[in-house]
């Protein structure tokens, strides 16, 4: 067994960074899979499922952190049925964790929870499969999740991942970069996708 | 109307309607190589040492998931505009005959080899998204039409999401499942653990359940849902499948001759790897020497299958390597080790009355988990008798019933409609299924030496009463 995957603090750090407190399994790995694409995370290895990139590797150790009472977790139903946790832990960033990688996974954990799973997943489709448009791709995956305010949401946090003064920036989705503030998503066509979607 | 038929030992006539444009593709897609290579893949794997009747091969099974897809499918209302089925319906019945193209001799056996040598293509679901992708397959699915092979290869590998024809294809109550446990059920004699399909079929429709991430709901999906009259086969099926695993999957025997079988390969791969072919005995150009060398390649994948180790047998009981001589014979003669129940012994010595507290179940697993890395550890193990081992561990685990999280969380339970209408889990409606606990194996297999076989029961009570005491 690799030494990442038997230190639980890896996973007990992402919580304390994001300010002590992630609500949801998802904001987790959805955190930790930014911080790793931003070039602030520990060696993760991430793949696509369902919804958002996801670690088992991570998923275990914060289990473990569970067990070990180094995480506090609060199960809780929501009213949609299922069932999500609320992962805590007190105390403040090291002084050697670089103020970047507090600011996103901080960001991360206070954002909407479609609004994280539809930006974290876009940025890995756009890092890490072949296809010639993300938008079209992530339209194809969970279309609901890109219906109206939604994908405003979504925008809006790409916008500010975009803006983070990271190691490696995090792939220009809107195709704002370079072009003011007229926002748009556009794909590699040049079409404003955002219009499809919306 | 043109049709072809496969008389089905099950199902009985299986009918492929070929002047419709998917079952044409089916039946063009059952005569290709890579699906005929399943005739020589043996369902249960080395199962048929054991019962006598498991001869059924992977191309059966495959058959009977298309059948039983197909049935399924027509619960769930379509909008095809032009023959029976609309593409996302056509993408799962697709997905349904070609989900397992990619085994490797022994199914599962090979992939323990693959995962302790790094091998991709020993992993079934890589091979087969490979051979749904790029064998004459996709050249077959692409006929119906361009990218049909990539979507086929989407669904099985779960890109997206579940989606309520998906789990058709691959959830808790699939026509995978339900397949493989009336055949396999069947063909090892063991019928009390059969399924009740006509009624759970019978008893089948759509209902929605919502989709969400944490706190936030996001949509209504529709699933298949089962009627509350079949409540009591939905819990047959659970416990069959769950008393499958117990009797027959993780049989004592054929996990035993899995365990050489993997040991086998392992070594054959390796002095592949390390230059010395020349000691596994078997020709170059045999397909397990062109395999160890090149495991990467689709071509040398699907050259292999069962009857290639079988035939293969007889030359590397003559191998000069000690462990590859010896592990051939014991597989082709039947002479295997014998197994050594560690977690009966273990429960016994902590637990004898069966409580079950959570206090002595963790002391059960802890102490299985110390005796499998000492004896792992073992010069036994590691050095064994002229370089072959004496001792061998074997671990698995299964669940009865899957509790999964996350968005899609209510989707992956079986869903029940109660007589007022609710859609609840099948858990919460059942006691039967609610009380099943987790199964657990752990075992020892050693080369049947007294004096060995004396050292290891010893050497598990020392650790037994070591655990009692912390």
């Amino acid at each position: 067994m690799s030494s990442i995957l038997r230190n639980t603090e890896l996973a007990v750090a992402i919580v304390r960074d994001a300010g002590g407190e992630i609500v949801g399994g998802h904001r987790m790995q959805a955190a930790a899979y930014l911080l790793e694409a931003a070039g602030l995370g520990d060696g993760f290895h991430f793949h696509y499922t369902n919804t958002c990139p996801y670690c088992e590797p991570l998923d275990d150790l914060a289990h473990r952190a569970l067990l070990r009472k180094e995480l506090s977790v609060e199960k809780c139903v929501a009213d949609w049925g299922g069932t999500y946790w609320i992962y805590r832990v007190d105390g403040l960033p090291g002084d050697d964790v670089p103020p970047a990688r507090v600011e996103l996974a901080t960001l991360a954990a206070k954002s909407d929870a479609i609004a994280l799973a539809v930006a974290s997943s876009a940025i890995f489709v756009k890092l890490n499969d072949t296809y010639d448009d993300t938008w079209a791709e992530m339209l194809n995956r969970r279309p609901h999740m890109l219906e109206g305010e939604r994908m405003e949401n979504a925008k809006g946090l790409l916008r500010k991942l975009a803006r983070l003064p990271v190691p490696v920036p995090l792939p220009d989705l809107l195709g704002e970069r370079d072009a003011g503030s007229d926002v748009q998503v556009l794909n590699e066509s040049g079409e404003n996708t955002l219009a499809l979607a919306s | 109307m043109s049709v072809e038929r496969i008389d089905d030992l099950l199902h009985g006539n299986v009918v492929f309607d070929t002047s419709e444009p998917l079952d044409r593709t089916m039946w063009r897609v059952v005569n290709s190589r890579p699906f005929q290579r399943m005739r020589r893949i043996d369902q249960l794997g080395f199962s048929r040492l054991v019962f006598a009747g498991a001869s059924h091969s992977r191309r059966d099974h495959s058959i009977g998931v298309f059948h039983t897809a197909r049935d399924m499918m027509d619960a769930i209302p379509g909008d095809a505009k032009e023959g029976r089925w609309d593409d996302a319906a056509q993408t799962a019945l697709a997905a349904a005959l070609v989900h397992d193209v990619g085994h490797g001799p022994f199914s599962h056996a090979f992939e323990a080899v693959g995962r302790e040598l790094g091998l991709t293509l020993a992993d079934h679901e890589a091979m087969s998204d490979l051979v749904i992708r790029r064998s004459e397959i996709a050249d077959i699915l692409d006929g119906l039409r361009p990218g049909f092979a990539e979507e086929v290869a989407k669904l099985i590998r779960g890109d997206g999401g579940p989606t309520i024809h998906g789990s058709v294809v691959s959830s808790q109550v699939d026509a995978d499942r339900l397949d493989y446990l009336h055949r396999d059920s069947f063909m090892t004699g063991s019928i009390g653990f059969s399924v009740d399909y006509g009624r759970l079929r019978a008893n089948l429709d759509v209902g929605l359940v919502p989709v969400g991430v944490a706190e936030q709901g996001v949509e209504l999906t529709p699933t298949l849902v089962i009627g509350h009259e079949a409540l009591p086969a939905a819990e047959s099926y659970i416990l069959g499948l769950f008393n499958m695993y117990k009797v027959v999957y993780f049989h004592r025997t054929t996990r035993g001759i899995e365990k050489l079988f993997t040991e086998l390969m392992v070594r054959v791969v390796r002095l592949v790897r390390d230059g010395s072919r020349d000691k596994v005995g078997l020709p170059d150009n045999h397909p397990l020497i062109r395999f160890a060398e090149s495991p990467g390649t689709l071509e040398t994948a699907l050259n292999l299958d069962d009857t290639v180790v079988w035939g293969a047998l007889s030359q590397l009981r003559e191998s000069r390597d000690p462990l590859v001589r010896s592990f051939a014979a014991r597989i082709q003669d039947r002479s295997l080790f014998k197994c050594v129940d560690i977690r009966a012994m273990v429960q016994h010595g902590i637990d004898p009355e069966n409580h079950g507290h959570p206090d002595q179940v963790e002391m059960i697993d802890e102490c299985c988990d110390r005796i499998v890395k000492e004896l792992q550890e073992s010069k036994e193990r590691k050095r064994g008798i002229y370089g072959v081992p004496v001792v061998l561990t074997d671990e698995a685990q299964r669940s009865p019933y899957k509790t999964s999280k996350g968005p899609y969380e209510l989707m992956e339970r079986i869903n029940v409609r109660t007589p007022g209408g609710n859609i609840l889990d099948l858990k919460s409606c059942s006691d039967v299924v609610a009380g099943l606990r987790q199964f657990k194996l752990t075992r020892a297999y050693d080369r049947n030496l007294p004096e060995l076989e004396a050292r290891i029961h010893a050497f598990i009570n020392r650790e037994i009463e070591t655990c009692r005491r912390f």
